[in-house]
C-alpha cells in the first residue's frame, strides 16, 4: 500500500516533467521515463520476493522437487525484463525494436519450458506403451 | 525506492534544455549541441546502474535454481 502510493506520486512528478522535457529535450526524457521505470520495477520486486517464497513453500509441501518451479520463475523474470525493454523502446517510438525485444523474449521462455515439454512427452510415452 | 536519482535527472534535464536554449540563442551552435551530448552521457551513466541494479535484483528474486 505504502510502495504503491509512493510510486503513484512520483510516476505524477515523472509525468509532469516528461510533457516539460519532451518538447526540450526528448532524449533526456526518455532518460528519464526509463529511470523512473527501472525504479519502480525494482522497488515492487520486495513484495514479489514474499510470493515467490510463498511458491517455494507450496512447492515443498506438495512434495516438488523444485525443478519445474524454476522454470517457472525463470519464465517469469524474461518476462519481467522483456517486458520493460519492449515499453521502454515502444515508448521512445521504437516499435520495431519493442517487437524484436518481445520476440526474443518469448524465444527464451520458449527454451527454458523445454525440459517441462520433455518430460510431459516421457509421461506419455510411459502411459501409452503400445503405440512405441 | 531511492528517487534521489530520479530527481537528479529530472534536474539535469531541465538545466541542460535552459542552457541548450540560451547558448543556442547566443548563436553558439556547436556548444549547443555539445551540451546535450555531455548531458545525455551523464544520464545515459547513472541510467545505466539503475538498469544493472534492477536486472541484479530480478535475478536474485527469481533465483530458483
Amino acid at each position: 500500500m505504502e510502495l504503491v502510493g509512493r510510486v503513484a506520486g512520483v510516476a505524477l512528478v515523472v509525468a509532469v516533467w516528461l510533457s516539460l522535457l519532451r518538447g526540450r529535450a526528448p532524449e533526456l526524457a526518455l532518460a528519464l521515463l526509463t529511470a523512473f521505470s527501472a525504479l519502480a520495477l525494482g522497488s515492487a520486486l520486495g513484495p514479489l520476493q514474499e510470493v515467490v517464497q510463498l511458491f517455494g513453500r507450496l512447492d515443498r509441501a506438495a512434495g516438488g522437487s523444485g525443478a519445474y518451479l524454476g522454470v517457472v520463475l525463470r519464465a517469469m523474470a524474461i518476462a519481467y525484463v522483456a517486458a520493460f525493454g519492449a515499453q521502454i523502446c515502444r515508448d521512445a517510438g521504437q516499435h520495431a525494436l519493442g517487437m524484436t525485444v518481445e520476440l526474443v523474449g518469448k524465444v527464451a521462455i520458449l527454451v527454458t519450458a523445454i525440459p517441462v515439454f520433455v518430460a510431459l512427452l516421457d509421461a506419455l510415452w510411459r502411459l501409452l506403451p503400445a503405440v512405441a | 525506492m531511492d528517487v534521489n536519482l530520479i530527481y537528479r535527472i529530472a534536474g539535469l534535464g531541465i538545466v541542460i534544455a535552459i542552457l541548450h536554449l540560451f547558448l543556442s540563442q547566443a548563436g553558439r551552435e556547436e556548444q549547443a549541441q555539445m551540451l546535450s551530448l555531455a548531458g545525455v552521457i551523464i544520464v545515459l551513466l547513472w541510467m545505466v546502474q539503475l538498469i544493472g541494479q534492477l536486472f541484479r535484483d530480478v535475478e536474485t528474486v527469481f533465483r530458483w535454481w
